[in-house]
C-alpha cells in the first residue's frame, strides 16, 4: 500500500484547535475508552495526524474531522486493550472497566470549586424525584431498570425524569452563563 | 451554549449519551457508537455529559428532596419523602460500623483481662517474669496438671525447666507459665476448687 502523503498544517492552526477542542476531545475519548491516560494518548494522535495530514481539511470541517479521528483512534485503541470484551453477549456489551472504578482526571483535581457548588446549587432546585433519580444513577449506581423498580414507575418514567433533570440543568447553566455575559 | 431553548431531539440525544457513559444497559452502545463516528454534533453532547459526570464524581452525595447546599433554593412542591432511601446516609452508617467496631473490640479485651486478670503483662517487667521462673524452678520434678475446663481433657505434661535459664529463650509456652503461676499463688484452682499440684 502506498504511503499517504503528508498535508501538513501550519502549527499555528494546530495549536489553535489544540487550545479549542482537546478538552472536549479528551472527555470524548474517555467515553469510549475509559482511562484519561488513554484518552489524552489518543487525543495527542489526533492533533498529530491534524498536524501531518490536516493542510487540505477545510478551516469550517477541521472540528468534525478531528471528532472522526479522535473516535476511531479510540475505538481502536479500546479493541486493542480488551479485545474480549466484545466476543460476549450484546448484553455484556459495555466497556469493561465499571463507574465504580471512575478515575479522577488528574487535572479535574484542580477543576473550580465555584463549578461543583454550583452544580450542586441546580440539581437542588430540581424536584424531588428528579433529584432521586440522579442520586440513585451518580450515587448508587443503579441501572434503570433498577431505579424504576425501587421508585415504582416504569422505566420509561425514570428515564423521562432523568432526561428532564439533565435539560433543566442545562437550561440553568445557560442561565448562569448569559448572566455572566450580561454582566 | 447559549440556546435556552433545547429541542426535543438535542434533549434526547443528551440522555443517551448520559446513558453511554453511565454504562448503562438500557442503550444499544453499538447503535450509538455507530452514530457518533456519523455526527460531530453528538460528539460534542457526549463530551458535555463526560463533563457533567466527571463533575457528580467530584461532588458530596446529597439526598433527594434536602436542599443541595445551604444557600440552595428548593422549588419542589410535591416532596416525595418515600423517594429517599430508607437507609440512614453513608456518614452515619460508617459511624454505626466504627462505635460496633470500637465495641468489638472492648469487649474482647474485656474477656482478655478477665479470663488473664493478674497475669504479667507482655510489657512487665523483667523481674517479674523472673519470679515465675523461679516459681517454676521450685518444681522442676512435678508433674503438672492443668484442667482448661470443667468438660475438656485435662492436659498432663512435665516439663524440665533447666531450660530457661533466659527469659527470652523460654521453652515452655508462655500462657503455661502464667497459668500456673497465678495458681501457684493461691494454692488451688480457682474453678473447681481441687489442689493444683500433685
Amino acid at each position: 500500500m502506498a504511503a499517504v502523503p503528508d498535508r501538513p498544517l501550519e502549527p499555528a492552526i494546530v495549536a489553535q484547535c489544540h487550545e479549542a477542542y482537546s478538552k472536549m476531545l479528551e472527555r470524548y475519548a474517555w467515553a469510549i475508552v475509559r482511562d484519561w491516560s488513554l484518552a489524552a494518548d489518543v487525543v495527542q494522535t489526533s492533533f498529530a495526524a491534524l498536524s501531518r495530514f490536516g493542510g487540505d481539511v477545510a478551516p469550517e470541517a477541521r472540528k468534525s474531522w478531528l471528532f472522526r479521528v479522535t473516535h476511531r483512534e479510540a475505538q481502536r485503541v479500546r479493541n486493542r486493550q480488551k479485545p474480549y470484551t466484545y466476543t460476549q453477549t450484546q448484553a455484556q456489551d459495555f466497556v469493561f472497566e465499571n463507574c465504580a472504578t471512575y478515575e479522577i482526571h488528574p487535572l479535574s483535581r484542580m477543576a473550580d470549586q465555584e463549578d461543583i457548588d454550583k452544580l450542586t446549587k441546580r440539581i437542588g432546585k430540581l424536584p424531588t424525584e428528579q433529584q432521586a433519580v440522579l442520586h440513585f444513577r451518580f450515587f448508587e449506581n443503579k441501572t434503570f431498570a433498577e431505579i424504576a423498580e425501587t421508585m415504582q414507575t416504569p422505566i420509561g418514567t425514570a428515564l423521562s425524569r432523568m432526561r428532564i433533570a439533565l435539560d433543566r440543568l442545562r437550561s440553568m447553566a445557560n442561565e448562569d452563563e448569559e448572566t455572566n455575559e450580561e454582566r | 451554549m447559549p440556546n435556552a431553548k433545547i429541542d426535543r431531539d438535542d434533549s434526547q440525544s443528551h440522555l443517551e449519551a448520559m446513558l453511554y457513559v453511565l454504562q448503562d444497559p438500557a442503550l444499544d452502545r453499538t447503535a450509538f457508537e455507530a452514530r457518533l463516528e456519523e455526527d460531530c454534533r453528538l460528539g460534542e453532547i457526549l463530551a458535555e455529559a463526560v463533563a457533567l459526570f466527571e463533575m457528580t464524581q467530584k461532588m458530596d452525595s446529597w439526598q433527594p428532596g434536602s436542599a443541595a447546599s445551604p444557600n440552595a433554593t428548593f422549588q419542589s412542591s410535591d416532596p416525595a419523602p418515600s423517594l429517599v432511601p430508607a437507609e440512614p446516609p453513608a456518614s452515619t452508617r460508617s459511624g454505626w460500623r466504627w462505635v460496633a467496631s470500637l465495641c468489638a473490640i472492648a469487649a474482647t479485651l474485656l474477656v482478655v483481662l478477665a479470663r488473664w486478670d493478674g497475669f504479667p503483662s507482655r510489657d512487665a517487667d523483667a523481674a517479674s517474669t523472673q519470679d515465675v521462673v523461679l516459681a517454676w524452678g521450685a518444681m522442676q520434678t512435678d508433674r503438672i496438671h492443668i484442667a482448661m475446663d470443667r468438660e475438656s481433657v485435662e492436659w498432663e505434661s512435665e516439663w524440665n525447666l533447666a531450660s530457661l535459664d533466659s527469659v527470652e529463650e523460654p521453652d515452655v509456652p508462655e500462657w503455661i507459665v502464667l497459668a500456673t503461676s497465678d495458681r501457684l499463688d493461691r494454692g488451688l484452682d480457682a474453678r473447681d476448687g481441687k489442689g493444683m499440684l500433685q
